[in-house]
This record gives structure tokens, sequence and C-alpha cells, in this order.
């Protein structure tokens, strides 16, 4: 068996026989050929007409294909293409989402779209081992037939893929990127609001169906911050390679009821409506873990988030916390899901706090603010009590799958209120307030680089190594 | 049943097996490895929609477009193909 590849420079069909052309250029390709007979099976007919029609897309597309043949013949046995070292991930649409995947990416990559006129680079607004994300395609990229590729200034560089730019419209449903090959890998959806539920019981339109780009540049800002700022919680071992992010933009929607999923709370607080999201995603075959709603409230800014509510009927994976056993369970019955304003302050960590209070499970453990002292409500992880404001704060914190967590008697540089009873986990890194905290009042005003509480981390790595392996 | 998502990132058909293999998956290197292959006792209709779902999948590649494959728990082959909407 020998395989040729090549692009297609031809295809001619003649009397029941497609006769192909395979090579560089014209000059140079060499024919094969596949034979339509009396004798071929329905079967055999059928995987004829697409392997054909296979080469027909890959003529158009500008890819090249490969020909299994046998040694010194010229009859087609099989046809292939793709096979690239990277993967463009949906159309190419000015203004629209863009991401490129791969592997071992360097940090410092950027996407080369190139004509015969033209060499464009564009640098990503994220990147990722697995994955660059250009939050807009630059409109200077030529409509029609570009090669793609990633480099970098010290010369790596992948293979280039012919793909087609387009002027618009941008997509409703954007995949980001597609997550692990199996059924229901573990999503991160973040949609655009249509409506929104006003402190007086009114619906009214979000104004972010008219804010496509700032849409854009936030979504781009929360993936860098839940997968590129110093909390690795999400990234560790690469395994976000694993999750599923997408977008939906539905600018046509109307301010109706299933539409508006998030409400106001006075004085400033927006909350998301937990049992909209789901169905409301579900419209665009989106099924998610957790939604980072985003909107567009100027008077309503203030994130509220639901944790997940998990499907106590699905399987799931115990763990014990001081004694009693609980579960990571695999899969939501509700989706958690955050409020998230298009223009916050981006200085912050809001998407990944917002988002880790998503991600746990309002009966099987929550994670909560650490800012405040009281916290009503069911089973927290994060968060113990002392019978009085004035006890010391224990040594231990808890047991964790039998191992003790110390208790953090200083609440790092921020220190507990004397009023306050509430105590919490010993930090990661003792030297900045947890991500769960005040993280405003980090001593260096760079809240990108608090991290967690020990406990909360291995909480939160056996609860997504839980819903990943699912 | 399973559903299986992603990008097609490689389609090999082979009229001398009658059979075609897809790769599908978020990178180059993460894919899952599927196949569509008529078997023995097929009807005409049920081939030439195999046939079908094959092209559709050759679609797909060259588009960039994401797809869903449909297979048995314990199986590889596909039996039914979603192409949702963005």
């Amino acid at each position: 068996m020998a395989t040729t590849i090549g692009l297609v420079q031809g295809i001619i069909w003649v009397d029941c026989v497609v006769t192909v052309a395979i090579g560089a250029t014209p000059s140079t390709a060499v024919s094969f050929v596949m034979r339509f007979t009396a004798q071929d099976s329905d079967v055999r007919r059928a995987f004829k007409r697409a392997a054909i029609n296979l080469i027909v897309r890959a003529q158009a597309a500008g890819y090249p294909v490969e020909i299994t043949h046998a040694v010194a013949a010229t009859d087609i046995i099989g046809v292939s293409i793709g096979g690239f070292d990277i993967s463009p991930v949906g159309l190419a649409i000015h203004g629209d989402f863009y991401s490129v995947t791969g592997s071992g990416i360097p940090a410092d990559a950027a996407v080369v779209f190139e004509t015969p006129a033209l060499v464009l680079t564009v640098t990503p607004d994220f990147v990722r081992p697995h994955w660059v994300l250009i939050k807009e395609l630059p409109a200077e990229i030529p409509v029609g037939r570009n090669a793609v590729r990633l480099e970098t200034p010290g010369g790596w560089q992948t293979q280039s893929v012919p793909i087609d730019v387009s002027a618009g419209p941008a997509t409703v449903v954007r995949v980001l990127y597609s997550g692990a090959p199996k059924n229901r890998p573990y999503c991160i959806g973040l949609p655009a609001n249509g409506g929104i539920l006003t402190v007086g019981s009114q619906l009214i339109p979000d104004p972010l169906l008219t804010d496509r780009p700032g849409f854009h540049d936030v979504v781009a800002y929360c993936l860098r911050n839940l997968l590129a700022v110093a909390e690795d919680c999400l990234r560790q071992n690469d395994w976000d390679g694993e999750m599923r992010f997408v977008t939906v933009f539905d600018r046509t929607l109307p301010a109706d009821d299933p539409n508006s999923l998030v409400e106001e709370l006075a004085p400033n607080v927006m909350r998301t409506r937990r049992y909209h999201v789901a169905p409301f995603l579900a419209g665009y075959a989106v099924t998610v873990d957790v939604a980072l709603v985003v909107h567009g409230s100027t008077t309503h800014t203030r994130p509220w988030t639901w944790a997940g509510i998990e499907d106590q009927a699905q399987v799931g994976t115990p763990y014990s916390y001081d004694g009693t056993v609980l579960q990571h369970l695999h899969y939501p019955q509700t989706p958690g899901s955050a409020a998230l304003y298009v223009d916050m302050d981006r200085r912050g960590i809001l998407p990944l706090h917002e988002c880790l209070h998503g991600m746990a499970d309002l009966n099987n453990g929550r994670i909560v603010d650490l800012y405040v002292d009281p916290t009503p409500g069911t089973f927290m992880i994060n968060k113990k009590f002392r019978g009085q404001a004035s006890d010391p704060v224990p040594a231990l914190f808890a047991n964790y799958n039998g191992t003790n967590e110390a208790a953090d008697p200083a609440r790092d540089g921020l220190t507990y209120p004397a009023t306050w009873s509430s105590y919490h986990c010993t930090l990661l890194d003792a030297t900045r307030p947890n991500v769960m905290d005040d993280f405003w009042r980090t001593f260096d005003g760079d809240p990108h680089r608090c991290r967690l509480d020990t406990l909360t981390y291995r909480w939160l790595t056996d609860h997504l190594r839980a819903k990943l392996t699912r | 049943m399973t559903e299986t998502t992603g990008i097609v990132q490689r389609l090999n058909v082979s009229p001398g097996w009658a059979a075609a293999c897809v790769w599908i998956g978020p990178t180059p290197v993460n894919t899952e490895l599927l196949f569509i292959q008529p078997q023995a006792g097929d009807s005409a209709a049920s081939v030439a929609f195999q046939g079908n779902m094959v092209d559709a999948l050759s679609a797909a590649l060259v588009s960039r477009r994401e797809v869903v494959a449909v297979h048995g728990d314990t199986s590889a082959r596909v039996t039914s193909l979603r192409i949702d909407p963005a």
C-alpha cells in the first residue's frame, strides 16, 4: 500500500470513472481513478461517492488530500483529509470570536493570516497551551481565502490551514473551545442576557444586546481571569483542555420572561434567575455546568452568584468533611450561575471569584464569601464560626478526606474584625487575601495574584476532577 | 447512547473497506476515533443514509463546524449525527 499527498489540481468525471489529479502544481500532479462499476454493492457505491465528495470538498477548501492506493497502481483505495497540527474553530467572521487550537502553544504565539497579497499578524487576547482566542477578528483580514497559522518571534511555527474569512454576520452561538471529546464535557457558558427583571417587576431590554464589542471584551477578560491569573485551580495540569467554553449572543431577543436571565436587587445587586438559565441555553442546544451571564445594566452592577444544584439522582464521588460523608456529584440539575456586568473593573478577579461560587454545590458544599461575617444557608466548606467573637481562632480548620487543614489565625493582613465570629482556612499564599475574600485590599494592588486557601483548593480540585472524569 | 462533540480533525473514507474513520475533538491531539460502516443486512436506505453522514462530516471538516456524533456507550460506530446551530 502507498499514499500520495497533495492538493487536488483537477477532477474529471467520464464514463463512470472519476480521475483526480493530485500534486503540488498542475504540472507535477499524479492522476488517480475511482471506477464505478456494475459489480459495486450499494455499500461500496455509497462510499465511493463519499470519497469523491471528500475530494471535491478538499479541492474547494484548498486542503491537501492523502490518497491511499496500491504500489504502482492508480485506483483509489482510500481518501483522507485533515490532520493539521492546529485546528481553527468555527467560521472566520470579522468582529466575531476566533479560536485556534493546538498543542504546546507558547505564551507569545501570534495568529498569522496570509493571502498572496498580505500577511497580517494578530496578537491573541488569550493564550493557553492548547488554545488561542482572538476576541474580535480584525476587519483588516481580507475577506475570502486566507491561510492561518500560529508562530512566535522565536521561530516556533505551525502548519497553515486554509480558511475562508467573511465580513459577517457574527454567529449567535459560538463554541470557543469544544472540550473533551466525550459525553457532556464540563462546560462553562457565557450567554449575553436578553432582559432584566427590575425591582419594580418590569421586564426591560438589556442594553448589552446593543454592545456586542463589550460582550466580546468581557468574555476575553473572563477567560483570562479564570485561566491565566495566579490562582491555577481551574487550569492545573492543563485540565482546562478538557473543559468546554461556549458563548451565546442573540441580539434579536425580546425582553420577555424566558430571555430575562437576571433580576435587580436593591440597591445595586444583579442576581441571576437561576431556573431560567438552563432552559434559555437549551434553546441554543447548549448545556452548561456553570453560566457566567453577562448583562449591561449600569445601575445594578454588583454580581450575585448561585451555586449549582447538583443532581442527587446521578452518580457522585464521595468525600469526607470533619467525618461527615458528602458527595462531589457529577451532573448539575440546575447549573451554577453568576450575573456579571459587562463593564466590570478589569483590575479585579470577579469572574474567577463568582465562577468558583457557581462551581460549588448548594447542597453538598458551598464556597462562600469571606468578606462578610454572617452567612446563613446550607453547608459551606470554606467558612466556620466560633462560639463567641472573642474566642480564639482554632488551630484546626477542618479535616478533609482524612487530612487536617489549619485555620488562618490572622486572615492574612486583613485581620478579623473584633465583632466577627467567622474564621477561615489557611492560605496558599499567606501574603495576599483569599480569592473568596476582599481581594481588592491586597497589599500590592494586584488582585490577579491572590490565591485560595488550602482546603478550598483541594476541595475544588476533587470536585472538578469528579466532573471532568464523569 | 453517547454523544461525542467536537471539531472534525481528520476524516478517512475507504471505499475498499466500505468504511469511514473520523477523528473528533477539540485539538488535533485530543480526539476520539469513531467510524461509520454499514453492517451486513443494512437496507439501501440505511447505506445511503450512512454515506450521507460521511458527506456531512466532510462539509463540517472543511468549514470547521462542530459536530455531535452519537454512538453506543461501548461502541465507536456512529449511528447518528447532529450539527447544532451557530
